[in-house]
């Protein structure tokens, strides 16, 4: 199934309060595959994500996306993430009197009741999510908590990750899961992230820094930037990013 | 005619195959010079008034023999049992060890404050209040039915020796004729070091008309830890005084009200610090949808005495569509300087990025919706420690909302 188009984003315009955001972004992600999407701050990287996540407050103003064949800005947030596209949040919001065992097993039936699947038994759920969390070097009492409730912002991204490790999407998207974390936690993120690796599996990260790209090595590296991306290429591009910044290449677009 | 006129003009009328009480005089007098409340009183200002000159009758009503299906008993709770405001058994023999029932002093309540004033209709129509008193350690469940047609008035007087200790359940329920009023005035006075804790159920058919008045006096150290549910009548009005008179005594008021089909449901806690290191915590949770509207007014006044107290409120309103209103007033006198406060109020719809989380989690929105209700309807329900009531509130709270998910999933 390896090289499969996955998702497939052609001429993407987006704007926020009228306001363009996204000027045609295009992007292809092939199965198995691992984008990194890099820029400054204000680039547009964030939209992107949440526009394929179905967030509202956006406005598609032109532009597709394909996900696994289907019209991706047809379907319901929901609907998408049954499909399997995962979005791993920036600041993951606390929801106090849910909790996080809760939502993981209504998440994980919604997963399962698409598939055809039934709903998972609740030794074999509580088996899962216990070697999952292991692998996140999460506490179990956090499992029993409000959704990160009171967490601290390593624990929330590591829950973010830990979300991800049970629900296995087809394509996830982390939205900046490295940002705000010391060496350590980056480290556990990356770990969990590779474990979910494989040829069926696709990833998109959005990440300021090179440095999570260190543990997870991408294949294709992209510079969005003023809505657009201005260079696609292979991981050594987000080292010569870390040498040299992204004026170079704002200054070559302009030019 | 004025509905004070009407209500004097029932009295009398009532009165007549009666005989004449000092205390219902003194009653009548209070609520002369009172007057009733109005809709520019400010402790009224959220209440619904026009419901009180749309009471049948205001005269009690006969006693009923007992119609609907009582909720289940819970282990280890006695339950004396009223209907339209009379016992149903023998009281004294339903008592559990360490409650005593003391005889009616004959005497009329003496209100600290206009707040109070509703109660005087208890007392110018009902019959005494019923006084227990608790030494030792109790379980005490008390239900208060309503049926048919005319008024209901419960008065209750509770008296805590020094170091007793209680749990008190509270239920108003009952099905009653549109426009029946239900009027109880419930007093708990703790002696030193007493401690209660209070459950409070008012689930009453959608057409009563439920007008509570709860006083409350904490003598040094005692503590007191109420959680008031509001679900049913037409219109519901809780008027809370509590006196922190002892030193180091404390309140915490956990109250929910959920109001849905223009229902009116409107609290107010009046809590006085007057001494030295009292502590008072109110956490009110309030749902509106379809057109209802919830109020809650939470006035704390710190003495100049009270050095050293602690005064802490969160209050949340939660609207489920534009029509609805709730009211959310913190309010807070401080008259001395040695204190610690803080306070939040806050109303809005469900939450978008809450939502969105959830269904970003594959959650259908309508569960998303109702589990994010449940969730904040759950932090005010959170002070039910008892397992088997808990969970007759939460079927309450799904047969009144239809939508919850209050399993014990939940946190």
């Amino acid at each position: 199934m390896s090289g499969e188009p996955l998702l497939k984003v052609e001429n993407l315009q987006v704007s926020v309060a009228g306001q363009p955001v996204l000027r045609g972004v295009n992007l292809t992600v092939l199965r198995g595959e691992v984008h990194a999407i890099m820029g400054p701050n204000g680039s547009g990287k964030s939209t992107l994500a949440h526009v394929l996540a179905g967030r509202s407050g956006y406005q598609v103003t032109g532009g597709s996306v394909r996900y696994l064949g289907r019209d991706l800005l047809a379907l319901a947030p929901e609907e998408r993430a049954r499909a399997g596209l995962f979005l791993g949040f920036q600041y993951p919001v606390e929801i106090p009197g849910v909790n996080n065992a809760y939502l993981l097993k209504a998440a994980l039936n919604a997963m399962r009741r698409e598939r055809g699947q039934s709903e998972i038994d609740a030794f074999d759920f509580l088996s899962l999510v216990k070697a999952r969390m292991q692998t996140m070097q999460i506490d179990e009492a956090l499992l029993s908590r409000g959704v990160n409730e009171g967490f601290s912002g390593g624990e929330k991204k590591r829950n973010e990750i830990l979300q991800m490790l049970v629900l296995e999407p087809i394509l996830a998207l982390l939205d900046e899961t490295d940002s705000g974390l010391d060496i350590d936690a980056l480290k556990l993120v990356a770990r969990g992230i590779n474990t979910l690796r494989s040829p069926e599996r696709s990833f998109v990260l959005v990440t300021h820094y090179q440095r999570l790209l260190d543990h997870v090595v991408p294949d294709q590296v992209h510079v969005l930037a003023r809505g657009r991306v201005l260079r696609s290429a292979g991981p050594e591009l987000a080292h010569e990013l870390e040498r040299r910044g992204y004026d170079w290449l704002l200054e070559q677009a302009a030019a | 005619m004025q509905t004070l006129e009407r209500i004097f003009s029932e009295y009398r009328h009532w009165q007549d195959g009666h005989p004449p009480e000092t205390r219902r005089h003194a009653a009548a007098e209070q609520l002369r010079e009172l007057g009733l409340p109005g809709v520019r009183d400010e402790q009224w200002r959220y209440a619904n008034l026009r419901a009180l000159e749309q009471v049948q009758d205001f005269a009690p009503a006969a006693p009923a023999p007992l119609a609907p299906a009582l909720p289940e008993q819970l282990p280890g709770f006695a339950r004396l049992l009223f209907i339209n405001a009379q016992p149903a058994a023998d009281l004294a023999a339903a008592l559990p060890t360490g409650v005593s029932l003391l005889p009616a002093s004959g005497q009329w309540y003496t209100l600290l404050g206009a707040d109070e004033r509703l109660a005087l209709l208890p007392q110018l129509f009902g019959a005494e209040a019923t006084v227990l008193r608790v030494d030792g350690s109790a379980q005490l469940e008390i239900l208060y039915v309503a049926q048919g047609s005319g008024a209901s008035y419960p008065a209750l007087h509770l008296e805590l020796a020094a170091g007793a200790r209680l749990k008190l359940i509270e239920r108003h329920l009952g099905a009653h004729e549109p426009g029946g009023l239900i009027c109880p005035h419930v007093r708990l006075a703790l002696g030193s070091a007493a401690e209660v804790q209070h459950y409070r159920i008012q689930n009453l058919g959608l057409r009563s008309v439920f007008y509570d008045t709860l006083s409350v006096q904490l003598a040094e150290s005692a503590r007191y830890r109420i959680c008031q549910v509001a679900l049913g009548a037409a219109t519901a009005r809780t008027s809370a005084a509590l006196r922190l008179l002892g030193g180091a005594s404390a309140l915490d008021w956990h109250g929910l009200s959920a109001a849905r089909d223009q229902q009116v449901s409107d609290c107010r806690v009046r809590c006085d610090h007057v001494a030295q290191e009292t502590v008072s915590t109110a956490l009110f949770r309030g749902l509106a949808s379809t057109r209802a509207r919830v109020g809650f007014d939470g006035d704390v006044q710190v003495n100049a005495n009270a050095h050293g107290a602690k005064v802490r409120q969160s209050l949340r309103g939660l609207l489920e569509d534009s029509g609805s209103e709730v009211n959310l007033r913190p309010r807070l006198t401080i008259h001395t300087d040695q204190i610690e406060a803080s306070h939040g109020a806050t109303t809005g719809q469900i939450d978008e990025q809450l939502l969105f989380y959830l269904l970003s989690r594959g959650l259908d929105p309508a569960t998303a919706r109702a589990l994010l209700k449940s969730a904040f309807l759950g932090e005010a329900l959170a002070a039910i420690d008892i397992a088997p009531l808990r969970r007759q509130v939460e079927q309450g709270l799904v047969t009144h909302l239809g939508d919850l998910i209050l399993a014990a999933a939940l946190t």
